[in-house]
């Protein structure tokens, strides 16, 4: 790509406002603060239970952002290039997620059943709780290592060969440059590191379905609860790639890159994937539904057909799948931004409302959010986009260092 | 691409049209074996109907065999025709150009054949039509409820839709084909086939648009069907059958075993016909792609089933998968995760992927090892039930066996007409990855 368009996109970055990331890092702190204050106080469940939702909802988001770079990438969707970065800068949440994942242990004695329960052999052995947190902490600090590989060689790919200065990470990152020669061997880094990530996501994030949703009920099983967590997580990292990047577009000046052959393209995949989630859904229900065994059934008719929890998995279905499938159908929807933002926040509060009807029913019987809970999710949220200003503050909006990125005005084309 | 540069459109016309010539001398030389070992499983199967199901080696508790695996997996070799075809036409891949008409006609003849073994499997097949909902004195109605009747749909309704796919796609290559061949029996032939194509701007808008729309239709169809054929197993409450992950494991194995077959029979096409600049390395590496993605999902399934039956801690489920890996079967369990889970790691290596031997023979590993997996989910499953009195060993036939290598000669016949017969590449949309040719060329087809 030509320099003049790699330092036009490089200088874009200064348009994200410092004001902007301080706002929102008062939002995480105050979230943050009402937990702290709530989990010393007298009745800290709510706020575990909130946490909890929050932690799988938005570590799953940032992981599959990631997942989603790395899966255009080796499919060398030229489609998507301009999009990459957006997806990658959602992975900016995981060093915090590593953090929440320690949290969720120190609550263990609320939110995990096994913590205080004992069962008889052989779940004795999986959810004993030293063998739990090894699995969990250690497989994720290990996706979080190759993740960081990928995105320093994807980013080391773009800040390569700048002619401005750079400092702070960004510095550090194209550091040691040695020319077009080196932008091969980066080439060949990300498509090792790629499939990687890939695989170690789905084994990772099948875990964490099993012992943070699954095993709160621990004599349910569904051996397709893993995949039915992290393509959730892939749906909700599809919307919210959707969301960011129009906010980025408007306030970086991207629309020469960023057009209606995009939003195109990505609103088919959103669709797309809101019916194989349905179709995840209903392999599970059909098989549990139709055996009709009690140690089964347990988990389902708490959900799906007692009140209170039945109205909101209708509302999740509505959400996750019904309102986006249908209304994603004319093309206007897909690329009138205002519309598709609309949609896109539809489905990311329906798979927020999942991980609600997932979790809640196993630990308490009530629904009800309260101001407290509202709070801490709004501090995840918050703590959620300061980090992605953060990042898409240091590094280029756009790959612009990618073999396949066409440049201007769509031109990455079809 | 940049391999096939060096072609032309007038090119690819003749080409392609050359492989319909006369039948030569190594085509019969396949084809009259084939035809023999159909034969032979006809034999087989009318011995079967006189002599009764005893000795298709059905012995109890084992009364789903061989048939209920080869129907199993020949519905799953039908499964990559649309995948190419219509997913891969949506994704705007296009290294499906070159072998998606084979991938479509293997489809439609993978589920002709898949259809036989619910009817070779009857007790009395004459009564096969027993299947259909229709009104009829006795005031019967099939069983709604049952997947094994959801079954009839969804392989009657995918034998439809890819027939009609297959069909719609071929019409501007059959007008092509109609053009160019002299006799008058062929000409006829391929102007009734062609339906009055001429190839006018109006008749491409409308026809790609109608293409378009069949590929969206398509697509869920690739789900759906193997779906509900996982179902027949996952419905029934029996260890290693009723689990979740079935649906989509079982259309993740679909498509690996049909990519499997995808290249096993374009990798010989490709050599007699040397269609080289067709067919290219690039193809080959996106297919493998596609398997190592496949492969991956599979291996998965089998690792989830397995650790589940240990944690749900039920004696019958993890009893069940414990046999499975060692009891009497247990060969061929080794067979399967070594066909389906080691030996395509190879694939990993670029230098693997664009390699047509060891892709051959990987190809027919993995058609091997998904013809096991069907056979023992279905049959190490029934022979180790809930109750330790009614356990039992099933030994395969020589008649089943005999019906297997028909049904494997059925498929060949209909492909070896079909390459004979039809375009097997596809004309026009080659074509459009083509550079444009200049004006004072001739030909333009």
């Amino acid at each position: 790509m030509d320099q003049h368009i790699r330092d036009e996109i490089l200088a874009k970055r200064s348009n994200i406002p410092i004001l902007g990331i301080y706002i929102f890092l008062v939002i995480a702190v105050v979230g943050f603060g009402t937990f702290v204050s709530q989990v010393i106080g007298s009745d800290p469940r709510g706020a575990w239970e909130v946490f909890l939702i929050n932690f799988l909802f938005w570590t799953g988001i940032a992981q599959a952002g990631v997942v989603f770079s790395c899966i255009l990438r080796i499919t060398n969707a030229r489609w998507a290039r301009p999009l990459l970065r957006v997806s990658e800068g959602l992975g900016s949440f995981l060093p915090i997620s590593l953090i929440l994942l320690l949290v969720v242990f120190a609550g263990r004695d609320y939110l995990l059943p096994y913590a205080t329960e004992h069962y008889h052999h052989p779940k004795d052995v999986w959810l004993n709780m030293k063998f739990v947190f090894g699995r969990d902490v250690i497989g994720f600090i290990v996706l979080l290592i190759v993740t960081s590989f990928y995105l320093y060689y994807s980013l080391r790919q773009d800040l390569g060969g700048v002619s401005q200065k750079l400092s702070g990470i960004a510095g550090w990152i194209s550091s040691g440059w040695t020319g077009e020669d080196e932008r091969k061997r980066v080439w060949v880094k990300i498509g090792k590191f790629a499939p990687a990530v890939i695989i170690l996501y789905a084994l990772v994030f099948s875990s964490f379905a099993w012992d943070f949703m699954m095993s709160l009920d621990p004599h349910w099983l569904s051996t397709l609860f893993g995949p039915f967590y992290f393509m959730g997580s892939f749906v909700a990292a599809i919307g919210t790639t959707i969301i960011f990047s129009i906010l980025m577009r408007r306030r970086l000046g991207l629309e020469d890159y960023l057009n209606d052959n995009q939003y195109h393209d990505i609103g088919k995949l959103l669709q797309g994937f809101s019916l194989f989630w349905v179709y995840l859904f209903f392999s599970q229900f059909l098989p549990i539904w139709y055996a009709n065994m009690p140690e089964e059934t347990a988990f389902v008719i708490k959900r799906l057909q007692d009140e209170p929890f039945r109205s909101l998995a209708w509302a999740v279905l509505t959400c996750c799948f019904i309102f986006p499938f249908v209304s994603l159908l004319p093309r206007t929807n897909k690329v009138v931004k205002p519309i598709v933002v609309f949609i896109a926040s539809v489905s990311l509060t329906g798979f927020w409302l999942e991980k609600y009807v997932l979790i809640i029913p196993s630990l308490s019987n009530t629904v009800g959010l309260s101001l407290i809970q509202i709070l801490i999710t709004l501090g995840f949220l918050g703590a959620f986009v300061m980090t992605f200003l953060i990042f898409m503050r240091a590094f280029p909006s756009i790959p612009v260092g990618d073999p396949f990125f066409g440049g201007k005005s769509g031109s990455g084309g079809h | 691409m940049s391999e096939q540069n060096s072609l032309t459109y007038a090119k690819v016309n003749e080409d392609v049209i050359r492989m319909l010539d006369k039948p030569t001398v190594k085509w019969l030389a396949l084809f009259l074996p084939v035809l023999g070992f159909v034969g032979f499983g006809m034999f087989c199967f009318l011995y079967q109907v006189y002599t009764g199901l005893g000795v298709a080696g059905y012995r109890h508790p084992v009364f789903w065999g061989v048939y209920i695996t080869d129907f199993v997996f020949w519905v799953g070799i039908a499964h990559s025709g649309t995948l190419i075809s219509a997913i891969l036409y949506l994704f705007r891949a296009s290294f499906r150009v070159s072998i998606y008409r084979i991938a479509e006609a293997m489809t439609v003849f993978a589920v002709l054949t898949a259809g036989l073994f619910p009817i070779i499997h009857l007790g009395r097949p004459w009564f096969f039509y027993w299947l259909f909902p229709y009104p009829n004195q006795r005031e019967l109605w099939v069983n709604f409820k049952s997947p094994l009747l959801w079954d009839v749909f969804a392989v009657s309704t995918y034998l439809t839709v890819s027939s009609v796919f297959f069909f719609v796609g071929m019409i501007p290559d059959i007008a092509a084909i109609r053009d160019k061949v002299k006799e008058v029996p062929r000409k006829i032939a391929y102007t009734i086939l062609s339906l009055g194509w001429k190839g006018s701007n109006w008749e491409w808008l409308h026809y790609s648009r109608a293409y378009l729309y069949f590929a969206a239709f398509a697509t869920p169809l690739v789900l759906s069907v193997h779906s509900v054929v996982s179902w027949d197993f996952a419905m029934a409450n029996l260890p290693g059958w009723h689990t979740t992950i079935f649906a989509p494991y079982f259309v993740a194995g679909a498509i690996f075993s049909g990519l499997g077959m995808v290249i096993t029979l374009t990798i010989p096409i490709r050599k007699i016909f040397a269609l080289e600049d067709y067919i290219t390395l690039d193809n080959y590496d996106g297919m493998a792609k596609m398997i190592i993605l496949t492969s991956l999902i599979v291996g998965y399934a089998y690792g989830v089933e397995f650790f589940m039956a240990w944690y749900s801690g039920s004696p019958a489920e993890w009893g069940q998968f414990y046999y499975r890996v060692t009891g009497e079967y247990a060969l061929f369990y080794w067979i399967m995760v070594v066909c389906n889970v080691l030996i395509p790691i190879p694939l990993w290596f670029k230098s693997v992927r664009r390699n047509i031997k060891a892709l051959f023979i990987i190809s027919i590993f993995i058609n091997i090892g998904m013809w096991f997996e069907r056979f023992n989910i279905i049959v190490i499953s029934l022979s180790q039930g809930f109750e330790p009195g009614a356990w039992g060993i099933y030994k395969v036939s020589w008649v089943e066996m005999g019906i297997t290598v028909g049904s494997f000669a059925w498929f060949f016949m209909f492909f070896l007409i079909f390459i004979k017969t039809l375009p097997a590449i596809s004309i026009a949309e080659l074509k459009e990855i083509l550079p444009v040719p200049k004006k004072e060329a001739k030909h333009h087809g």
